[in-house]
């Protein structure tokens, strides 16, 4: 059995409130409908009604999670997102499948990469990104944390296990201790950032890193004390330029009067080439040597 | 049915939705044309009641045209769920009581005003009772003119897709949208055949005439299928007031004080009004 899935299992098991809803995207639980019933309800593709039902069962004291494809989930159903969960500030985890980089070969109509922006412009949303499956089930653990819709940008890696003790909610954390740059990133991004990070230590740099999980947050605290922190700062995201955690990195900047150097890794404006993950990362610079490369010349 | 008490419960709520339609207006045509299919719901056929507002197995009613909210809540206030008194700060920032309904004014279980969302959010609503055992009715009110949108057709097949027996969806087909006839811009005729076949079970009723409402709404009691039931409620928009009857200027309305008093006539008499303030106001 798929670890999301198993981990949706054992939480439904332990929280009778848990619904699960998917909009026919059951790739990665295809027994939980056998398993919990009348608790797992496939909508059919209409993404739409997917957050309507979800609201509708929250307002009763469920725990509505949704399940689909990103693009189609914070795109399509934006207005049900923030009308039917974000205004009445209602209990429920909108998960978005096949995010950023992780669409491949999809092209522009399955990439989600402005979906942290729109997320953010949610009052009362918060936002999770994990950079693997173990920290991103680690969730569903601590679920009594939060009373508000939660956008989580899913990630099943398995190569890395970053975040996988439990942690408690909105928490960011440092992953590597280093001394006047730091990295902050999230998702796929991360790992690859460690490994961009052992190339620098051989010319003697060494970022700090920054797991940064969470977002929307008012008055983050943890963002403040790094911006204070370091006077150089790399940003990395499979993401557009505007919306995601590199605008919330310049406007809390700006709001706190500091002018730290700022290296941007993201997709700018740009869709990306359609391919397969690796040659993905490769085509728009987002390899371990690319990071490095990218950091080599910033510090130039 | 105690027809004499609907009757006096749907005349003053048409005379408290004429008092709402000054200092600002309100959406007055579509409040007229469903105020009686309404006022039969929350007195006649509804499980609820002023001390049930929150009972878990209370009967569910989300208005998904949230712009007739006037009708919702001169009702409301005729059945004490609100104080009658509340209905003055229409518009006021003292209160929630605006052109669209808010889930914190009692007995408002959803708020609304973008169209297609509440029948779907009744689904969700429907999925719980039928989840935790709860033997209670979950009703939407759509507008005809919200049918255009796609979201409905998608909860359409979803409820007959889900066998929802205890979800009720009643069309206040006053048959104009919001500046044109239904027919003349997105004819949805014929309404029934479509929803029959979209697998729903279906009834037709006057929504101005108590028998045919009581008629209709005591056939589907009887019904032991597992179709979601659809009720197409015929009316007139702007109903009560000759005046503004079928007129589509008069969606929005925001008359003069002196016109309100004249209206309330109106609604007596049954004689028309020569109302001088302007027509077509966007909103």
């Amino acid at each position: 059995m798929h670890y999301y899935e198993e981990s949706l299992y054992e939480l439904t098991k332990k929280n009778k409130e848990v619904v699960i809803l998917t909009a026919e995207n059951r790739f990665s639980m295809r027994n939980l409908p056998n398993l919990i019933g009348e608790k797992f309800i496939d909508v059919g593709i209409m993404e739409q009604n997917l957050v309507g039902v979800s609201a509708g069962l929250s307002k009763c004291g469920k725990i509505p999670i949704m399940h689909a494809l990103s693009a189609f989930l914070t795109m399509r159903s934006f207005e049900f997102i923030r009308t039917d969960l974000g205004y009445p500030n209602l209990k429920s985890i909108i998960v978005g499948t096949f995010t950023g980089f992780n669409s491949q070969a999809n092209g522009p109509t399955h990439q989600a990469i402005e979906d942290i922006g729109l997320m953010r412009l949610i009052p009362n949303l918060k936002i999770f990104a994990p950079s693997n499956i173990y920290e991103m089930c680690n969730i569903f653990k601590i679920i009594d944390q939060f009373d508000s819709p939660l956008y989580l940008r899913y990630n099943d890696d398995t190569e890395i296990n970053y975040g996988s003790d439990v942690f408690n909610f909105g928490e960011n954390i440092k992953i590597k201790d280093g001394k006047n740059i730091a990295i902050l990133t999230y998702g796929i991004n991360l790992k690859n950032s460690v490994k961009a990070s052992e190339l620098l230590e051989k010319k003697k740099i060494f970022p700090s890193i920054y797991n940064f999980r969470f977002m929307n947050f008012k008055n983050d605290k943890y963002l403040k004390k790094i911006l204070n922190t370091y006077s150089k700062l790399v940003v990395i995201e499979d993401h557009f330029s505007n919306g995601g955690l590199t605008s919330i990195v310049k406007e809390e900047s700006y709001n706190q009067k500091i002018n730290n150097k700022l290296l941007e890794i993201n997709l700018e404006d740009r869709f990306f080439k359609p391919s397969l993950i690796n040659d993905v990362l490769e085509h728009e610079g987002f390899t371990p040597k690319d990071i490095y490369n990218k950091i080599l010349n910033f510090l130039k | 049915m105690n027809k004499n008490k609907l009757v006096k419960l749907a005349y003053e709520s048409r005379k408290s939705i004429i008092k709402m339609s000054t200092d600002g207006g309100c959406f007055i045509g579509a409040s007229l044309s469903c105020v009686d299919f309404l006022g039969y719901l929350y007195l006649e056929y509804m499980n609820i009641e002023k001390n049930t507002l929150n009972h878990p197995n209370r009967d569910i009613l989300i208005l998904s045209k949230g712009h007739d909210v006037p009708a919702l809540y001169s009702i409301f206030a005729e059945l004490d769920f609100i104080d009658k008194n509340r209905l003055k700060n229409h518009l006021k920032t003292n209160d929630n009581i605006y052109w669209h309904p808010n889930f914190s004014i009692p007995g408002v279980e959803f708020h609304s005003g973008s169209l297609g969302h509440g029948l779907s959010v009744s689904i969700g609503i429907a999925l719980n009772s039928r989840i935790e055992n709860i033997n209670n009715k979950i009703i939407t009110i759509l507008g005809d003119g919200e049918i255009n949108e796609g979201s409905v057709w998608e909860s359409f097949l979803l409820a007959s897709a889900l066998n929802l027996s205890n979800l009720i969806v009643v069309v206040d087909r006053n048959k104009f949208q919001a500046n044109l006839k239904t027919e003349d811009l997105i004819p949805l005729e014929p309404l029934i055949d479509k929803l029959k076949a979209f697998g729903w079970e279906t009834y037709e009723c006057d929504g101005h005439d108590f028998k045919s409402i009581d008629y209709a709404f005591k056939k589907l009691n009887k019904s032991n299928s597992n179709k979601p039931k659809f009720v197409i409620a015929h009316t007139t928009r702007g109903k009560g007031l000759p005046s503004i009857e079928n007129d589509p200027t008069r969606w929005f309305v925001d008359f003069s004080k002196d016109e309100i008093n004249l209206l309330l006539k109106e609604l007596k008499s049954g004689i028309k009004t020569d109302l001088k303030s302007k027509k077509i106001i966007a909103r």
